[in-house]
């Protein structure tokens, strides 16, 4: 049991409890010290614990990391705890851009893009519009009344919290040394090639080491051996493309087929007028 | 004809098999002339049967005839051939059942007329007759079966004809059940014959045992199976103690009673016997000539106090049917048969006529409430008369020959159980022309007095809703012949002295079946006695002994295995089963004609036994007694096991989720955040549970 | 300063996961209720992407990508039937449907 985790965890715990809407002038600024305190004191705990020394910076520079982190988990507990969900969006927006830096971080610029085109560019602005659309014509100023009182507040974070501490109790099992054993198979010393993570197989091995045998299992259209990898520095995409044409192929297929289907859905959902209620009134056909 | 008959005996079976079909599925639209194709395609089998029996007569046909008409199913080596097995025992039986299966056709065409079943009534009867030449034809048990089950479906449904009225309905489901009691046995035999044996065809089983060379396993199983098939043949015809159907079983038509319960399907039992004679051993042999003398002297007392027109037939029929098994059990085989014969002629004719009666009387039974019926039926009247005397036995008329032949083969049986109830049965005689003649008397003797509901049909629960709004008037004139004057009076029946010039014999459909059915009761008994060739005994004991063995006279040559002692003569015989139905006739002639009144007296001494004998023996109560309370206090005691402790162990079970849901419920509020926080918190257990564990 | 390890991520996966949890129990408006969902997903992937990098698998991001498809599918079909919840009560408040417990 680490108790500086422990204590951490129960006192955002309490931050967030207090920074709930409650609808009436709250301890919200209290919690959000509390809160504040508790995620400081996490990071700075994070800075402490000793790790193993890598080729390479695998991370990134700690110092976005922990920018990064703090955005993220900041602009979460803003969605959560904000009543309006204009700028709870807004604040989701935070989440999502803070998201794309970390992605950076662990060069996958890909998907760093992807994150802010699909998250930000589409399924943002579609939340926003239903935003828009459902609480057209109130007019009011002030936040609905189911939205500046949470239900359940504090049944909802102890069990909240009872999870992210089990978590993080298990992530740090003995005095916050991680033992991450990099157990790299064939496929995955290519990948780390690739990644320009191990620079290649440094020396001693030579090119007819396993490492280099590896190369004749992987995709043919991948950059060839040592000098195709230094030569060109990370480029998370082309593998990434090959991994998921070669091997979730089906996969993707079917992700296809499931937004087509979310598309008609969609389509036939908003539809008004013939059908409309017979499929959006939440009534039975009546002929 | 006779070679056709010979080249297509299966045709007599399947024509009214079709008819049956085609009322079926056709009778709703054919309306009254549903009985056309039924009575043509009787006509059909007739005209077969006979042929067959001629050239059986003239020696067309030398040997039995057997053939396979298909396969009917084969499971490994137990195989069942539709076949056909015709001798002169079947020729006889198919003979007698088309013909008066025809007569009664017609007779039920004048009779049901106006009924809503109509049509499925004749369905029914077709299939009755299908069944029962099936019955007499195959040549295996299993075939028998078949008709034997099929005669069986025939009777119930036409029992239960009536089925708006719960008396048929009862009645139905008792003959039903009484007879699956036989039928049990009957499968039982067949059982032991196929795995002892190895098949069901009569003629490798008897030819087997007329062989010799029998396992032990065989010879201990032919100990049974008499029994077992004598089982069978008690409960299809009515015999003690599976009688209680038969006389219940008036509820039905009375043409029905007369087809079915008189003349044919009650002497499907007959021939069974009759036709396993080779395997009756001398025990068995002298149980059924036991039960059939007991059963003949139960029912004749039975029938002496009963008022119903239709039970008094029913009882006599019982009383009739114990003559032949008295009979076959004295091994005079062929008088059995030829009473079978004789019987189905005149008993036939008896019910016809009490159906006649019925039909005038407006549906009245009860011989107390009628009088002098003669004056307005002179026909059934006459057709009644011939009938009786036949019955009681008087010479010559049908009864008397062939009863005759079986009291002298009683007495003259070397066994004492035949010897005693050889003298039962010369009892029997006395009580059988006594209660016949009580019946006759009572009804169409005497001063005239009708019901009040006479001229007017019997009260169909079917009765079309149209014909009633006419009135009785128009009931009694639908038999054209009765005259537009009837018409008139039978509105009036209850005035007797309009009564008297009412001619209610109904119409022709219904009086010539009676005349001609007159002339088969008058003389079938003759056949016992002339035309026999070689000068010993009659056409019939010729025509039969093929089948049974021997020649000549019953009484003299058809005692099976025993040498018989002479104990009286033929002729002694005559004498005094002759003498024997006079005396009957005419005490009942004193009791029920002259002086009704000394009955009355008579009656009122003998309180105690009248009244034994008018409730059947108290045989009915008795079963209630042993069998239906019985089985109805174990059925409750049961019911209570089953309500208390089986379904008690059930509810506990069913309880504990019950109890588990009521405290759940207050969880299940519909509310999207509590099951949010109910899925949450379950994860969460989990997860620390898990890592709990990998610690 | 030490190196970012992958638990750092991790952990910041988890705490990302846990408040959207929080987010989903205690609100009462559906959109909102779905927004925290997103949140939720914001920690998987960057759970799945963390540990592309740090097994040098790409198996990783390809999952990201699938997330990212049901995303939207739900984002599309869940806002639609919100859409229609709406037009129905004219209330947002998830509370307002409570006709599941039959």
């Amino acid at each position: 049991m680490n108790y500086a985790l422990l204590a951490a965890t129960a006192l955002g715990a309490i931050g967030l409890y207090l920074m709930l809407p409650r609808g009436k002038a709250t301890l919200a600024r209290l919690g959000l010290l509390l809160g504040g305190m508790a995620l400081v004191g996490l990071f700075l705990y994070l800075l402490r614990t000793v790790a193993e020394q890598h080729l390479v910076e695998v991370g990134g520079p700690p110092i976005y990391f922990y920018l990064f982190g703090l955005i993220m988990i900041g602009g979460a507990v803003g969605v959560v705890t904000q009543p309006k969900p204009v700028y709870a969006a807004l604040y989701f927006v935070l989440i999502t851009l803070a998201g794309a830096g970390m992605f950076v971080l662990l060069l996958a610029e890909f998907m760093a893009i992807v994150l802010v085109i699909i998250y930000a560019g589409a399924i943002l602005v579609t939340y926003v519009f239903v935003i828009m659309l459902a609480s057209q014509g109130q007019g009011k100023v002030e936040a609905a009344e189911y939205d500046r009182r949470a239900s359940e507040p504090f049944f909802a974070t102890l069990a909240a919290f009872l999870l992210i501490g089990a978590v993080l109790q298990a992530l740090f099992p003995v005095g916050g040394k991680v033992i991450a054993e990099e157990n790299l198979g064939g496929h995955d010393r290519l990948m780390a090639l690739n990644l320009g993570v191990i620079e290649g197989v440094s020396g001693g091995a030579g090119g007819g080491s396993g490492g280099v045998t590896g190369v004749k299992e992987g995709p043919a259209t991948m950059p060839k051996g040592r000098e195709a990898s230094v030569l060109n520095p990370p480029s998370g995409i082309q593998v990434v493309g090959v991994n998921l044409y070669s091997k979730y192929a089906l996969s993707l297929e079917l992700a296809g087929i499931l937004l087509t289907i979310a598309l008609v859905g969609a389509v036939v959902i908003a539809r008004k007028g013939e059908g409309a209620h017979v499929l959006g009134s939440g009534e039975l056909p009546t002929e | 004809m006779i070679e056709f008959a010979i080249s297509k005996p299966w045709l007599i079976p399947l024509l009214p098999l079709v008819a049956a079909c085609f009322i079926g599925v056709f009778g709703k639209w054919l309306k009254g002339g549903a009985a056309v194709p039924a009575i043509l395609a009787m006509l059909g089998s007739v005209a077969l049967s006979v042929g067959l029996l001629c050239g059986f007569s003239n020696g067309t046909i030398e040997r039995p005839l057997q053939e396979t008409v298909y396969e009917w199913f084969a499971a490994g080596s137990f195989k069942v051939p539709a076949a056909y097995y015709i001798d002169q025992l079947t020729a006889l039986y198919l003979t007698f059942v088309t013909v008066i299966g025809t007569l009664i056709f017609v007779f039920a065409a004048g009779y049901m007329k106006g009924d809503y079943g109509f049509w499925r009534f004749f369905a029914y009867l077709s299939l009755f007759v299908f069944a029962m030449t099936v019955l007499v034809m195959g040549n295996n048990f299993v075939v028998l079966y078949l008709g034997w089950e099929g005669v069986g479906l025939a009777s119930y449904l036409l029992i239960g004809y009536y089925y708006p009225r719960p008396s048929a309905v009862a009645a139905a489901k008792k003959a039903f059940i009484t007879n699956r009691i036989g039928d049990f046995g009957l499968a039982i035999g067949i059982f032991l014959i196929y795995a002892n044996f190895g098949t069901v065809e009569y003629t490798k089983f008897f030819g087997m045992v007329a062989h010799g060379h029998l396992t032990a396993g065989q010879i201990a199983a032919l100990g049974w199976i008499p029994y077992c098939l004598m089982l069978g043949a008690f409960g299809k015809s009515a015999q003690f103690p599976l009688h209680v159907w038969l006389p219940d079983a008036m509820e039905g038509p009375t043409p029905v009673s007369a087809l079915i319960h008189a003349a044919t399907m009650v002497t499907a039992g007959v021939y069974l016997i009759a036709r396993c004679m080779p395997v009756f051993h001398a025990d068995a042999l002298i149980v059924v000539a036991c039960v059939g003398g007991f059963t003949a002297f139960m029912a004749a007392t039975m029938a002496l106090c009963q008022y119903d027109l239709k039970k008094i037939w029913a009882y006599s029929t019982l009383s009739q049917l114990g003559y032949m098994f008295l009979g076959l059990g004295v091994g005079a085989t062929a008088s059995g048969v030829f009473h079978v014969f004789t019987h189905a002629w005149f008993k036939a004719l008896l019910f016809l006529s009490a159906g006649s009666v019925m039909h005038a009387m407006g549906g009245e039974l009860d011989i107390r409430k009628m009088s002098g019926v003669r004056k307005v039926m002179p026909i059934t009247c006459f057709t009644m008369l011939i009938g009786c005397l036949a019955l009681a036995g008087v010479p010559p008329f049908a009864g008397f020959w062939s009863k005759d032949e079986i009291l002298a083969a009683a007495l003259n049986s070397e066994t004492t159980a035949g010897l005693v109830f050889g003298i039962v049965g010369v009892g029997v005689a006395l009580l059988t022309a006594y209660y016949t003649f009580r019946l006759f008397f009572r009804v169409f003797m005497g001063p005239v007095s009708l019901p009040p509901n006479a001229g007017g049909h019997e009260a169909s629960p079917f009765a079309l809703a149209e014909e009633q709004g006419h009135g009785q008037g128009d009931h009694a004139v639908h038999g054209h012949d009765a005259g537009h004057v009837a018409g008139h009076d039978a509105g009036h029946g209850h005035s007797h002295g309009d009564a008297t010039k009412m001619k209610l014999d109904g119409s022709p459909l219904m009086w010539v079946p009676l005349l001609i059915l007159c002339v088969g009761a008058a003389g079938a008994g003759l056949l016992g006695y002339f035309g026999g060739a070689g000068g010993q005994g009659g056409w019939i004991h010729h025509f039969l002994a093929p089948v049974f063995g021997g020649g000549g006279h019953g009484a003299e040559v058809a005692v099976k295995a025993t040498a018989h002692v002479e104990r009286i003569s033929h002729g002694g015989m005559m004498i005094l089963s002759g003498s024997i139905a006079v005396v009957g006739i005419l005490l009942a002639a004193y009791f029920h004609w002259m002086n009704r009144h000394a009955a009355d007296i008579v009656g009122a001494n003998l309180k105690p036994l009248v009244a034994f004998l008018y409730n059947k023996w108290y045989i009915d109560e008795i079963y209630k007694v042993l069998i239906t309370k019985s089985l109805w206090v174990l059925g409750h005691i049961l019911s209570i096991v089953d309500r208390y402790v089986v379904d008690g162990v059930v509810f506990m079970v069913g309880f504990g989720p019950q109890l588990a849901g009521y405290t759940l419920k207050p969880t299940q509020r519909g509310l999207l955040g509590r099951y949010a926080v109910g899925m949450i918190a379950g994860l969460t257990a989990v997860v620390l549970g898990v890592l709990y564990l990998m610690k | 300063m030490t190196q970012i390890e992958l638990y750092h991520y991790l952990v910041v996966g988890a705490i990302l996961f846990g408040i959207g949890m929080v987010g989903f129990m205690t609100r009462r408006n559906l959109i909102m209720m779905f927004l925290s969902t997103e949140i939720m997903f914001q920690g998987v992937a960057l759970n799945l992407v963390a540990f592309s990098r740090f097994h040098m698998n790409p198996s990783g991001q390809s999952f990201v990508v699938f997330l990212l498809s049901i995303a939207a599918a739900e984002a599309a079909l869940a806002l639609g039937l919100v859409v229609l919840l709406f037009r129905k009560r004219e209330t947002l408040n998830a509370d307002a449907w409570s006709e599941m417990q039959g």
